[in-house]
């Protein structure tokens, strides 16, 4: 008898347990459409749907007055202008994949002309075309061919409108770790006199560049890798394993404080880049602190 | 027999199903980060099917004369006149016009070191990066070599306008200033081109340097990156 509600007490525990983290992890991103934390989601785009609401509001309280003044246009005028307007309408599947690419590209084109104005060189990623190009004043300077691209299914998931809030503004660079420094400075002390300046090396020494392996972690929770196409072994083999470990401790403590504070974390979305070794150097070098990078997939 | 086995069953098979949660929770808990990234997260359950959009081809017509109109700002923004890139990770150069690319080729960039000298100064060695115009042309150019120059070789620098100062061999050719004492200009040392090896400014070769001095006009852009 003993033996039976003990069996019954830690199954239901653990089936509690388990509903409680299908729900955060699963079931309530399926529910929500949107397994991106309201957060992330960029403030003006709420702004802008409370603006579609009231306008329509106004536009159902005219309708009822039978009025129709230059407000009321105005207010009607949003709306339609309002990709996302709250109002059902049937669209064919072929006209809304048609909008929203076409929404992503102009998205894209918005994004780099913006950043044109500014005196900083910015990284232009195109899922798409699989190339990231460094541009600066509407100036390709470099195109890279990405050989391969990896997207978590977190980014996959996210309903159409979510992604193209999210893809719509340049994302800022937060923090970047690397296997390889940004610049590598040799200090050199001046030489005394003549005879040890012509000791010195005639021919500089070729430095060796590591392995690379780049983590940029940008605002909007985007967590952007960079690797090299080429097979690391040895020693850059370990140093690079240590960054993906030191990566994934960090992220899996992250996972169990918020499951154990019941507190659903925002999701990092990932996307991983594989490139030649030079290429992934030319980038990453070329980077400034604050960069901005445009995205699109 | 049989019952013995079925006995057994009973005895042991209630468990089974406490077991495989119990290892299947840590499981879940420890690869939280790859479960949001890709276990059980199968597009299809996601993806979207109403987006509701009213007068969506009026919608697609807009966008598609905002992209036009966008592409073409963008393409107004590439300088009519030629224009050169410079890659210092590489340590090559690519001469461009708004069309077409004139001639690519190796250079030596900044060797990224500091060097100390005998009264503590930190003295840096590096390419700047980001966008210069040429701001003067000078043919048969004359170096008038800075403190450093001096220090480096274990002298001491002369006076400000004496003659050890000037230097009629170092900067090849041409030159081509482009701002805050910064030069593309030709070497003495063509062996050393592709490699890191300058002091900041960018070297090139004869041949190439003849026909970068010929195209870039007074004012032309030059991106380094």
């Amino acid at each position: 008898m003993a033996k039976k509600s003990l069996f019954w007490l830690v199954t239901s525990i653990l089936v509690l347990i388990t509903v409680y983290i299908l729900t955060t992890t699963v079931i309530l991103p399926v529910a929500t459409k949107n397994p991106l934390p309201e957060a992330v989601l960029p403030k003006a785009e709420v702004k802008r749907d409370n603006n579609v609401k009231k306008s329509e509001k106004s536009d159902n309280a005219t309708k009822k007055n039978g009025k129709t003044d230059k407000g009321a246009k105005k207010a009607d005028a949003r709306v339609q202008n309002s990709p996302a307007a709250e109002e059902s309408v049937s669209n064919s599947k072929d006209d809304l994949t048609k909008y929203f690419e076409l929404k992503k590209a102009e998205a894209l084109l918005r994004s780099r002309y913006s950043l044109s104005s500014e005196d900083s060189i910015y990284l232009v990623l195109d899922l798409m075309t699989k190339v990231a190009t460094l541009e600066m004043k509407g100036i390709p300077l470099h195109d890279s061919k990405i050989s391969e691209v990896w997207i978590s299914n977190s980014i996959k998931m996210f309903h159409t409108e979510a992604l193209l809030h999210w893809i719509s503004q340049p994302f800022v660079l937060k923090n970047a770790n690397s296997t390889i420094e940004r610049v590598q400075f040799l200090v050199k002390n001046a030489p005394k006199d003549t005879i040890e300046a012509n000791k010195a090396e005639a021919i500089p020494a070729p430095r060796k560049t590591e392995d690379v392996y780049i983590v940029l972690n940008f605002e909007r929770n985007l967590q952007l890798v960079i690797q090299q196409t080429e097979k690391s072994e040895g020693e850059d083999k370990i140093r690079i394993d240590s960054l993906k470990n030191s990566f994934f401790k960090r992220e899996t403590e992250k996972s169990i404080k918020a499951l154990s504070s019941f507190k659903r974390d925002a999701i990092t979305p990932k996307i991983v880049l594989t490139l030649p070794k030079s290429d992934a150097i030319t980038l990453y070098r070329a980077l400034p602190q604050k960069l901005k990078m445009v995205l699109r997939m | 027999m049989e019952t013995e086995e079925k006995s057994r069953f009973r005895k042991y098979a209630p468990w089974v199903i406490p077991v495989i949660l119990c290892v299947w929770i840590p499981t879940i808990i420890l690869y939280t980060p790859a479960y949001q990234n890709s276990a059980f997260a199968v597009k299809s359950w996601f993806a979207p099917t109403a987006l509701n959009v009213r007068n969506i081809e009026k919608q697609i017509q807009n966008s598609k004369s905002n992209i036009a109109l966008l592409q073409n700002k963008l393409n107004d923004l590439m300088p009519e006149k030629p224009y050169i890139l410079i890659n210092t990770s590489e340590n090559r150069f690519v001469l461009r016009n708004s069309v077409d690319t004139i001639r690519t080729g190796v250079c030596s960039t900044g060797k990224d070191e500091i060097l100390i000298y005998p009264n503590g100064t930190r003295k840096p060695f590096k390419t700047p990066k980001g966008l210069f115009t040429v701001q003067l042309k000078r043919k048969d150019p004359v170096w008038t070599k800075p403190d450093w120059a001096f220090i480096e070789e274990g002298l001491k620098p002369p006076s400000a306008r004496s003659a050890d100062r000037y230097d009629e061999a170092t900067l090849g050719k041409y030159a081509l200033n482009i701002g805050d004492g910064y030069m593309l200009h030709g070497t003495l040392y063509q062996r050393f081109l592709g490699l890191p090896v300058t002091h900041g400014c960018v070297r090139l070769g004869d041949a190439d340097l003849e026909v970068i001095f010929n195209t870039l006009d007074k004012g032309a852009k030059v991106f380094i990156y």
